[in-house]
């Protein structure tokens, strides 16, 4: 029995699924990604953001994590305190999801799913439920308008998500994102799938509510929308899952768009993956800094009309590429 | 470190998509067995099981560690300072319902579309004409979805 126990402990599987690139990568890759944002936004808004904790403050989110352990979750009185919990659970792990297909390397990934772009999809369409949840769970008018908010932005950005990666799949034939970064060997797919690469961008700030597409979560909108009731614990859970999806995101971007490990060698893949990730990460957090709302019902017009027309464009712009025969490139 | 990945010239490990002439042979360098006898979704139970087990003693722990007593004022729903009136669980204007049963079309497109997109290379090209045009025909419905949620007097 013990050794049973010891053989799982130190086999690979085991030490990749908790260790990296599994949950504590994850896990600190978001928190580091907190403190990235503060930072960085701290600077475009010319002041240093936190200092004190630690070195330039980058024990900053440990000092938080433990401040709300410790603090009393407050839920009103009307709320479902037991649904607003696992709720809040539900989407921590949702966030954690997809982290299981994205490959660190040649061979280094926890599941090798031949679904993986598809499944990472799926993961992700089971958002807006559970938003929706914890704002219905809230039983107040902010929260509840937040959620429906979030609903509706996340549910329409997701289309052309899904239509701007189909380039990608027609390039290379396969759902696999291991496959996927091998087939970008010779050529980054951000070259000939500029305008996926743009939807995908777009479509991704809309899903990870970062301006310009945070109405549901605007202060002066709706307080903290669909988070509002949230507090303590499970605070912290939906808020480290958002800079969760923020690391996954930008970890799918770069297997899909930025070559995934691929560099010159000097350094590990790994090392390389995460220094692409953090680079799309840092992008988003300035175009966080930089640039003003949407308003809802612009925002959902036009992702339902323009972006997805601009993704059927790049569908358009692949076939061509196809057609006179380029595809080779990607084929290994 | 990651294991050697074995290039295999054992051929049963390959794929191909199309058949006869214009099948394409997919690289199957990463093409790994299943890890310690478990399939992939096994892996994503476990790992979904480690994010729970870390995440669920810290909901416990919050629970049992916060100060507990209530307080009307305190407990109320948060309206920026106003006294809430009545449940917010009442019947709301949702003007952007047309955008949500275009989702529901678009999901199933969608399946159809990652479908031919996998099998774009290996069918003749008169064919993926077709589904473009499948695909152009539908942003009319588009359009009305569209021009139905701007109506805010109809919700």
């Amino acid at each position: 029995m013990i050794s049973l126990v010891l053989r799982i402990i130190t086999s690979r599987t085991f030490l990749e699924i908790v260790f990296f690139p599994g949950f504590l990568n994850v896990m600190l890759s978001a928190a580091l990604l907190t403190w990235l944002e503060r930072k960085v936004i701290a600077r475009v808004q010319l002041r240093i953001g936190p200092l004190y904790a630690g070195i330039s403050g980058i024990l900053q989110p440990i000092a938080d994590g433990v401040k709300l352990v410790f603090k009393e979750a407050i839920f009103p009185e009307l709320a479902d305190m037991k649904l607003l919990m696992l709720c809040a659970l539900g989407l921590m792990m949702l966030a954690f999801a997809p982290a299981v297909v994205i490959p660190f390397g040649e061979g280094f990934v926890i599941a090798d799913m031949d679904v993986g772009l598809v499944y990472v999809f799926a993961v992700m369409s089971l958002f807006p439920s559970v938003i929706l949840l914890i704002g219905w769970g809230s039983n107040s008018k902010y929260s509840f308008l937040g959620g429906l908010r979030s609903l509706f932005q996340q549910v329409a950005y997701e289309i052309p998500m899904w239509f701007s990666v189909l380039g990608i799949v027609m390039l290379t034939g396969t759902l696999n994102l291991t496959k996927i970064v091998e087939a970008q060997q010779r050529l980054w797919f951000i070259v000939p799938q500029v305008l996926g690469f743009a939807v995908f961008f777009t479509a991704a700030l809309a899903e990870l509510e970062r301006t310009p597409f945070d109405l549901p979560g605007a202060e002066t909108e709706l307080v903290m929308g669909w988070m509002t009731e949230l507090s303590g614990v499970p605070f912290m859970l939906g808020f480290l899952a958002m800079y969760t999806k923020l690391y996954v995101m930008s970890a799918l971007i770069t297997t899909l768009f930025l070559g995934g490990w691929s560099g010159p060698g000097l350094l590990p893949q790994p090392v390389w993956f995460l220094l692409k990730t953090f680079l799309v990460a840092s992008v988003v957090v300035v175009i966080r800094g930089t640039f003003p709302r949407v308003r809802v019902d612009i925002l959902l017009r036009a992702g339902w009309t323009r972006l997805l027309l601009l993704a059927l464009a790049n569908i358009f712009v692949t076939v061509a590429l196809i057609s006179l025969g380029l595809d080779w490139v990607w084929r290994i | 470190m990651p294991e050697p990945t074995s290039r295999s010239t054992d051929l049963s490990n390959t794929l191909y998509i199309g058949t006869g002439k214009s099948a394409h042979r997919l690289p199957t360098t990463s093409l790994r067995k299943s890890r310690m006898g478990l399939d992939v979704w096994s892996l994503v139970v476990i790992f979904e099981a480690v994010v729970f087990l870390v995440a669920f003693p810290l909901l416990v722990f919050g629970w049992l560690m916060g100060a507990k007593g209530k307080n009307p004022i305190r407990d109320a729903p948060f309206e920026s300072g106003q006294t809430h009136l009545g449940e917010a669980r009442q019947r709301y204007m949702m003007q952007y319902y047309p955008y949500l049963i275009m989702f529901i079309v678009f999901d199933v497109v969608a399946m159809f579309l990652f479908t031919w997109g996998l099998a774009f290379s290996s069918v003749s090209s008169s064919q993926n004409y077709l589904f473009l045009i499948f695909i152009a025909i539908l942003v009319a419905p588009l359009g009305y979805a569209s021009y139905l949620a701007g109506k805010r007097e109809l919700w």
